[in-house]
């Protein structure tokens, strides 16, 4: 009896709720279904993982090969430096990219010029809009041996002899992560920027009526107001810190052999491995175990977030 | 309820398909009747891929060409679809594995063994005794045994160039200009007074360029289908597989090639560079580069380059089963394999046929030069960036019944067939490496040799501090498994084939 009262009260409270928010649902439908059709429908390839897959028989008709496919990422000991160089340069990416992209934010909406403030916008974004493969070409105008603009307008103008830039692996973590920053910037800052725009007016001005500076302005106030988005922005990253970006760890470095051991990350050991095999069961099992551990790595983040401040976290 | 309506559909699908099957016994029985070979077969439309650039309606135009034969013929109609080198493997994956119908496709050797053991193609010995018997004849029993796994034969090598040699290719008024005469040189170690001469005369000019990053090595070792092990020289009888990076040659020539980086003849950057030889060249900047040799390869670097080129031969031609590298294959999704190996039995064996996939449309796309050496150019206003058919004769079953395009020697096919004939076999010419027992070992060697074979090939490491570290690293990525896997694998092929 009492389940039954219960039932009918959940039931009515659903109906009520619907009818509440049944707009808001009809909007989310068309989402939900692209969601489904494009994020969920492709997971059962994931089986692909597990199989030694046969293009007569198909996904399902291909026999099963458990782990086989996975071994190959754990065979050698290349399996700790790239594991090593993918997590590390996204480690840097993540800090110094959001704690450079919040300082150009707020440096920004400091600027009164209107005019001067859409100039300085598009000038941070355009690298952003910029394909890799021309970086990449960018970075080798600069660097090239003998016609490259530091060898040769600024190295030998001081007397100094050029340098091989391609074949020195020492110098490769700092110029990737200055291209990676000045590319990936002005995006990162302009998500900051929109946030620090939308902030309440009024709590500026009793700041400045409680007498504080502009750098108390944006200690106390500015950027409290963003933590819930730089927390946002920070667990979405670090669900992606097993993935790098190819163009940036291949086209950039212009695949040069002498600085693998710096610029070699998951991704192009597996590109390069597998170009020639051509096997599509060992593809996927890399970039199935990419996404487990960058959904380990969210739920971790997550937890952490929520134990320091339950309001802010993800879920 | 179900289980009827189950069992009648399955009744109605058997009885139409007695019916389709019926029909065609009986024309093809009439067909054989009248002697027509074949015309009454049902019709069915053969789609065929190959590579290289050409535009959707210049594909439909050939496809109805070249239809017109097959149809009179076979019934048969012929689809061409065209695709570009750079997405070529990437646009074959995708279709294999959609399932989309096709009949026929062209692919490189290399992944010959993995199109087979991942089920891309089928065999066809059983259709080649048919109705690809003129074909059959016709390429020798070495190269078919490039094709032959397992005891079944699962392609058609191309008939072109099936060895190699090597040399060096350079800018022929530089060359001349130094006053050396470059007749005698005979290895790469003689090419040095040329190079140092070059420099000091063009001191702008990189003496030595390198072709998209890499420089060929100037051997003739067998890599016996891929991947690390090779038999040191394919003209030798010895049947050892050696880990080629740990041989005295490779050390020697890396050696020299390192001492020419320190020189400043090789040009800097050279493993880094994404630009071809030939533009280098073309555009002034090299003087030579290595390259493979055939019959026509002056002509074909002058065309790419406008320049005019002597090659300097430095490694005689040799065949091994790597050089077999065209081969034509019938995937999984054809729906009758039988009848594209009939159409490319007529492909390999009908010049007017092979004429029209190869060169296009006379008049559109090419004109005749001469009829009776039968040479062609391209007609007014037509050239090789504009055409809407790009002509790649390699790259069809049979060249050699195709039209010579002007510029290249008229004899070039017979040229070719001599140079087939006459180039060293390798012992081991005819095996097929399987490496999917050690995938594992293949992807870590893969990364070891992205690392150092290009850079050490440039010249631009030590090979005195590096190579102790490369072949370490690759001891470590289990190149020593690979090795032992492919001298197995040797071992039994050349038992059976004794």
């Amino acid at each position: 009896m009492k389940k039954d009262i219960k039932k009918a009260g959940t039931g009515k409270r659903i109906g009520v709720h619907m009818k509440r928010y049944l707009p808001l649902y009809l909007m989310m439908l068309p989402g939900l279904v692209y969601l489904f059709i494009n994020n969920y429908m492709p997971m059962g390839g994931i089986l692909i993982a597990f199989k030694k897959y046969n293009y007569a028989k198909g996904i399902f008709g291909s026999p099963f090969v458990g782990l086989k496919n996975f071994e190959f990422l754990f065979a050698t000991k290349e399996a700790w430096t790239i594991t090593r160089n993918t997590l590390m340069y996204n480690l840097v990416f993540i800090v110094l990219g959001t704690v450079l992209a919040i300082a150009v934010a707020i440096l920004l909406n400091e600027i009164r010029s209107k005019m001067a403030k859409k100039v300085y916008q598009t000038v941070i974004l355009i690298p952003f809009l910029i394909s890799i493969v021309v970086v990449s070409y960018l970075v080798y105008g600069f660097l090239s041996t003998d016609a490259g603009f530091i060898n040769n307008s600024i190295l030998n103008a001081m007397g100094k002899e050029g340098i091989g830039w391609y074949s020195e692996p020492k110098y490769w973590p700092g110029i990737l992560i200055f291209v990676n920053i000045w590319k990936n910037l002005g995006y990162n800052c302009i998500i900051y920027y929109a946030t620090v725009v939308g902030l309440d007016t009024s709590l500026y001005e009793s700041a400045a009526i409680d007498g504080a500076n502009r750098w108390q302005k944006i200690l106390h106030v500015t950027l409290p107001g963003l933590k819930p988005t730089i927390i946002t922005l920070t667990l979405m990253s670090v669900g992606r810190i097993f993935y790098s970006d190819f163009g940036l760890f291949y086209q950039v470095p212009m695949n040069s052999g002498p600085l693998i051991d710096v610029t070699n990350t998951i991704d192009t050991y597996v590109y390069r491995g597998l170009m020639e095999l051509n096997n599509i069961g060992m593809a996927s099992a890399a970039g199935l175990y990419q996404s487990l551990v960058g959904f380990a790595l969210v739920l971790i983040a997550n937890l952490i977030v929520r134990k320091l401040d339950k309001s802010n976290a993800l879920f | 309820m179900k289980k009827k309506r189950v069992a009648a559909a399955l009744c109605a699908v058997t009885l139409a398909g007695a019916m389709i099957a019926g029909c065609g016994g009986n024309d093809t029985a009439g067909g054989n009747d009248s002697g027509d070979n074949g015309n009454n077969q049902e019709s069915y439309t053969v789609k065929i891929l190959a590579p290289g650039d050409a535009s959707t309606e210049d594909c439909e135009k050939i496809s109805e060409a070249a239809s017109k034969i097959t149809e009179e013929k076979f019934n048969t109609k012929i689809e061409v679809t065209r695709v570009g080198f750079g997405s070529y493997d990437q646009q074959v994956n995708l279709m294999l594995a959609s399932g989309e119908k096709l009949d026929l496709m062209y692919q490189y050797c290399g992944n010959v063994t993995s199109a087979i053991s991942s089920g891309q193609i089928v065999p066809i010995d059983e259709y080649l005794d048919t109705v690809g018997k003129d074909l059959k004849e016709q390429i020798n029993e070495s190269d078919w045994k490039c094709v032959t796994f397992d005891g079944g034969i699962y392609g058609v090598p191309s008939n072109k160039e099936k060895a190699t040699g090597w040399g060096f290719a350079m800018n022929k008024e530089m060359a001349d200009a130094t006053g050396i005469d470059y007749s005698n040189i005979k290895t790469e170690a003689e090419l040095e007074p040329l190079l140092t001469k070059i420099k000091e005369m063009y001191p702008d000019v990189y003496p030595v360029v390198s072709h998209t990053g890499t420089m060929s090595l100037m051997t003739n070792q067998d890599d016996l289908g891929g991947d690390i092990g090779s038999l040191e020289s394919a003209a030798s009888e010895s049947t050892e597989v050696i880990n080629y990076y740990a041989s005295d040659k490779y050390m020697e020539e890396v050696k020299l090639r390192y001492d020419w980086g320190q020189k400043g003849l090789i040009m800097p950057d050279a493993s880094t560079t994404t630009e071809s030889a030939n533009s280098l060249i073309g555009s002034g900047k090299g003087f030579g580069r290595f390259t493979n040799t055939k019959p026509g390869i002056e002509q074909e670097i002058e065309k790419e380059s406008g320049k005019d080129i002597a090659v300097i031969d430095l490694v005689d031609p040799y065949t091994t089963t790597t050089r077999v590298d065209i081969v034509w294959y019938v995937p999984h999704n054809s729906e009758q394999p039988e009848r594209a190996v009939q159409v490319l039995n007529e492909m390999y064996t009908n010049p007017e046929l092979a004429n029209i996939l190869i060169n296009g449309i006379e008049g559109t796309h090419y004109q005749i030069v001469d009829e009776e050496k039968g040479v062609v150019n391209y007609p007014d206003g037509v050239n090789a960036s504009n055409t809407g058919y790009t002509s790649l004769p390699w790259a069809w079953p049979n060249e050699a019944i195709s039209y010579v395009w002007e510029g290249n020697p008229e004899d070039l096919w017979d040229q070719t067939q001599k140079f087939n004939e006459e180039a060293t076999v390798s012992p081991a010419k005819g095996f097929a490496w399987d490496n999917t027992p050690v995938q594992n070992q293949v992807t870590a060697c893969a990364n070891v040799i992205a690392k150092y074979g290009p850079a050490l090939e440039c010249g631009s490491l030590d090979p005195e501090t590096t190579m102790p570290k490369f072949l370490e690293e690759l001891k470590e990525a289990g190149a020593d498994d690979i090795i032992a896997e492919k001298q197995r694998q040797l071992d039994e092929w050349l038992k059976e084939n004794k």
